[in-house]
């Protein structure tokens, strides 16, 4: 038996459930987190966190939600058999028909499929969708975009039938803002600034850039007038070089993981690349980008003094356009005109 | 925990005064902005280099806040135990280099 240490990360659980739970209970739902603890060491979520903290969280949800002791262990167990080398024998035999039972339809459930399941069984990956969605800003943009429409279009139906509006609204909410923020769909007013926000965001490391971006979507809503997000915004571009920066200092390593960090990196470069080639192909892409900045700085240097706003517009253009011809002849880019594209 | 400081420049310093002036409060960037009227693109650098220094921690809202809101989550920033008693020093050797500066550059005043 290990000994019961006061600061172990399930202490908190217990606390909670010591009103509900006799001591026979409480023994095995700490016996399930210390097995879940054994088989997930050395696993790390997306976040760069303890695996562990993933099923501790579904099982705190699971308690919060008054559920019974068969399911907070099977919270607490739910990915050992799936995302471990452990048998499903091993749970059985220590945990009982009942959570093992619970924990291998779990594994087996796929979204979308028959709709027979069992209720318990649809209400743990409930909330181990609702801790995943929480955390989702460290998950590849791709896959936060999948998971997103998948829980609207799946879970959240789900979540009503059963008649838990608490957990079905804030699926909603974390989904459709997911979606929002990836895509820059509805949320009237901003969506052009998120956009841009969008695209600058690409100079952050990829594993801050989700999270970066759902903390500015709420704070755009902030300011009242358009002109204060405005100008939220524009200032938020000056300074995401800086941001970059700092984000990318060693000490952000453990949060942003070494390894996982290096990829992004080196994606980052691929894609920078990539986008760059594909903009330069085109007579009409460089200028689509290069035209509002253009007006932009002309805009700024007019407010400060006319006569300079002249002198740029006449020579910030040419210099533009040389530099342009200069990249692609650089990057051995050969230009196509866009309307002979078919 | 980390020695390290970050460089006290005068936007840093409007930042760690205004979250230390109540330690326990959570503030979002937004807010932070409004309040030491710096701008977004300097506030955010130096939130991520507290944090990295481990002086700030940050967290999202609580759902039964911001759902209802119909708003994104919110960032909540808040100084670490650590962060606080460090800034508070920090802020501390900044002022006083301030006054010597000024005590310097009286005396050479005075001189001329």
């Amino acid at each position: 038996m290990t000994p019961r240490s006061p600061h172990s990360p399930v202490e908190p659980l217990l606390a909670e459930l010591s009103g509900r739970f006799g001591s026979a209970e409480l023994d095995q739902v700490r016996g399930a987190y210390e097995f879940a603890a054994r088989w997930h060491q050395g696993q790390l979520r997306k976040s760069g966190d303890p695996y562990i903290t993933h099923p501790l969280a579904v099982a705190e949800a699971a308690a919060a939600a008054r559920l019974d002791c068969i399911m907070v262990c099977a919270a607490l167990l739910h990915d050992v058999v799936e995302d471990t080398d452990c048998e499903p024998e091993l749970v059985r035999d220590q945990f009982g028909d009942d959570v093992a039972d619970l924990v291998e339809r779990l594994s087996a459930f796929r979204l979308g499929a028959a709709e027979r399941d069992d209720d318990r069984v649809v209400i743990l990956k409930l909330l181990d969708r609702l801790h995943n969605m929480r955390t989702i800003e460290y998950v590849e943009t791709g896959k936060q975009l999948t998971r997103s429409r998948e829980t609207l279009e799946l879970l959240v139906p789900r979540a009503r039938r059963l008649g838990w509006a608490v957990v079905a609204d804030e699926l909603e909410e974390l989904a459709q803002h997911r979606i929002d923020v990836l895509t820059g769909d509805g949320s009237g007013g901003i969506t052009a600034t998120l956009c841009a926000l969008r695209l600058g965001s690409l100079v952050l490391p990829a594993a801050a850039r989700g999270r970066y971006l759902e903390e500015w979507a709420a704070e755009l809503r902030t300011p009242a007038d358009r002109h204060g997000r405005r100008r939220f915004a524009w200032q938020l571009i000056l300074g995401l070089p800086r941001l970059s920066v700092m984000l990318r200092s060693p000490r952000w390593d453990a949060r942003y993981a070494g390894t996982a960090h290096r990829i992004a990196a080196s994606r980052l470069t691929r894609w920078g690349c990539k986008a760059l080639h594909w903009l330069l192909r085109s007579d009409v892409r460089p200028w689509a980008l290069l035209g509002p900045l253009t007006a932009w700085i002309v805009l700024q240097t007019a407010q400060g003094n006319a006569g300079s706003a002249v002198v740029t517009v006449i020579t910030l253009p040419p210099v533009l356009a040389t530099a342009v011809t200069w990249l692609r002849d650089r990057l051995g880019v050969k230009q196509r005109r866009d309307d002979d594209r078919r | 925990m980390s020695r390290k400081m970050p460089r006290m420049t005068l936007p840093t310093q409007l930042v760690l005064g205004e979250l230390i002036a109540e330690p326990t409060r959570r503030i979002h960037g937004f807010e932070l902005c409004a309040a030491t009227g710096q701008p977004s693109g300097t506030v955010y650098p130096i939130l991520a280099r507290l944090e990295g220094l481990g002086w700030l921690e940050s967290e999202w809202e609580e759902p039964d806040v911001h759902v209802p809101a119909g708003r994104p989550r919110r960032r909540y920033y808040q100084l670490t135990r650590d962060g606080a008693a460090q800034a508070k020093i920090a802020l501390q050797a900044a002022e006083t280099s301030r006054l010597k500066a000024a005590a310097r550059l009286r005396t050479a005043g005075a001189r001329s």
